[in-house]
């Protein structure tokens, strides 16, 4: 049970990196990303790839920050001209794109046979011992993360973030430029995603396309709206409360449900996407919104 | 300071603007007014940076800034305000006007990690001259209210206050009366006049006659997206061609 916690547990914060990301896109800075996802694939081929071809593991993980962060770079100048609803087609056209690209060039991905056997840090300790390793050290990284964020969006930079996501033309003409902002805002979430790939993909210990449907964008948007967009707390309680929802109905058969494992997970997602209605519908502002955060002085 | 040449935009079919030429001269409140269609607005728009004309172009203090984006603009001291107000709605008034001056440190990405000393003070610089400006604009009692809880009217001094925060040198306002009651209109103009005093040269449209006509030591009047007759206000308002284009031909 211990060990199922602990697996749990790094998933979530996994997620919890994701949602970081994500709410500094869309909670701060107003920009419809439908395809986060992309960002945490290229994150967890670039760490795989790199430690299967002997680089430590560190380096895999710094490298999956890079790569994520300059992948958002063409994001950012396509999107130039973009309002947001169409920067929501964009990005998720984006992922797919970075997914089949992973599905099909085989000689660098293997393709949907995926890359296999990606190392795991601290294997020399026993099982169990080695995951709480792992725990503590994504715990530590997810904190410094928050910190992070939270200081960006309390800082002047994050003012005007929520500007351009209140109003673009007026940022533009109070003499900002929104170009760069969102840029900026897209490249640290997209680093932030890079980052929760790397320790995917070494935990997990393989990657496959299959890993990186868009459905993992829509769990981390509910996350982020069910938290409440704008507040990082927000965020990682809107995780927590996700993927204790999504792996505790894995029970309710022991608990004499009648439904086998397939019409579960039908039912699941219908619970999810009818939560999210009620929620957006009911509380538009989630759980912890904050959309009339002010800077901090 | 101001030199619109030849300016032409085209929306379809319609010219909004019709080789229309103007100058706003400095230290002075140079009023724009003309019937409904006349493109005042557009020309607002195209000075700015918002819209490129098709023809013609826009000197500033002598620079050529013709399709200039707005932010670029903002940096040299030429700043529009929006007809229907453009607050940021979920931030702060205090917030509103703070994010709007110009060049704070605390605004580039490094600078929050690196020079944290130089983002606070920066921060105390422009909280202090926001202020001043709420206290000004007597929205001071607001400061922590968000924005979207203002009155109309309210908003249209929050929208003042943040062009002001730019610290501008021509400002456009685009009918900063309109929706505004007699009492705080009175007060908004009392305003701009002890700015225009300091120094700021403004360009006003505006529909309400006695306003602009008090207000103003100038006027064009656009019709048909051309400059028809320009004046003193007294002159103006005698000119048959301007009574004409608003009361229709006897």
């Amino acid at each position: 049970m211990t060990a199922y916690l602990v697996a749990m547990a790094i998933i979530a914060l996994i997620y919890g990196l994701l949602a970081l990301g994500l709410n500094l896109h869309w909670g701060h800075t107003g920009l419809i990303n439908f395809g986060h996802v992309a960002f945490f694939a290229l994150g967890a081929y670039a760490s795989a790839l790199l430690t299967l071809g002997g680089a430590p593991i560190a380096v895999g993980a710094i490298a999956a920050t890079g790569l994520a962060g300059l992948a958002a770079l063409p994001i950012g100048w396509v999107s130039v001209r973009l309002r947001s609803d169409y920067l929501a087609i964009v990005t998720i056209g984006f992922s797919e794109m970075v997914r089949l690209v992973l599905l099909n060039e085989v000689w660098l991905t293997r393709g949907p046979m995926g890359l296999l056997g990606v190392p795991r840090p601290f294997d020399a300790l026993p099982t169990g011992a080695n995951e709480l390793l792992y725990l503590a050290i994504l715990t530590g990284v997810v904190a410094l993360s928050f910190l992070l964020v939270e200081r960006v969006v309390r800082s002047p930079f994050g003012r005007v973030l929520r500007a351009i996501r209140e109003d673009e033309d007026a940022a533009s003409s109070l003499g900002k430029n929104v170009v760069q902002f969102k840029i900026k805002s897209l490249v640290l979430g997209a680093a932030i995603a890079g980052l929760a790939g790397s320790f995917y993909a070494h935990y997990i210990n393989y990657v496959v396309p299959d890993q990186f449907l868009p459905l993992v964008t829509f769990y981390v948007w509910i996350a982020v709206i069910l938290g409440g967009s704008g507040s990082n707390v927000g965020a990682l309680l809107g995780t927590g409360i996700l993927m204790v929802f999504l792996e505790g109905t894995r029970f309710l058969k022991d608990w004499g449900v009648p439904l086998d494992e397939v019409r579960l997970a039908a039912l699941r997602f219908v619970v999810v996407g009818l939560a999210l209605v009620l929620l957006v519908v009911y509380r538009p502002q989630g759980l912890l919104g904050q959309r009339d955060v002010t800077s901090g002085r | 300071m101001l030199e619109v040449h030849g300016v032409t935009k085209r929306f379809g079919g319609v010219a909004a603007l019709d080789r229309c030429s103007l100058e706003v001269r400095a230290g002075i409140i140079t009023g724009l007014i003309g019937p409904n269609g006349a493109g005042k607005s557009t020309l607002f728009a195209v000075v700015a940076g918002q819209l490129n004309p098709d023809q013609g172009d826009v000197r500033f203090e002598g620079r050529r800034i013709t399709g200039e984006p707005p932010h670029r603009l903002a940096h040299q001291g030429l700043v529009k305000t929006f007809q229907v107000t453009r607050e940021f709605a979920h931030l702060s008034v205090l917030d509103n006007l703070l994010v709007s001056m110009l060049d704070h440190p605390g605004e580039g990405f490094g600078t929050i990690w690196l020079r944290p000393g130089r983002v606070r003070q920066a921060e105390a610089k422009a909280e202090a001259r926001a202020r001043q400006l709420l206290s000004f604009l007597t929205l001071d009692r607001l400061a922590d209210e968000p924005a979207a809880t203002l009155s109309g009217g309210q908003k249209k001094l929050l929208e003042l206050g943040r062009a002001l925060m730019t610290e501008p040198r021509l400002l456009l306002l685009d009918e900063p009366f309109a929706g505004v009651n007699p009492t705080l209109g009175r007060s908004l103009m009392r305003m701009l006049r002890d700015l225009n005093e300091q120094g700021l040269t403004f360009c006003v449209i505006e529909h309400n006659m006695d306003a602009i006509m008090a207000l103003s030591d100038y006027i064009y009047v656009l019709a048909e997206g051309r400059v028809l007759a320009a004046g003193l206000p007294g002159e103006v308002r005698q000119d048959r061609r301007v009574l004409e284009a608003y009361l229709g031909s006897p």
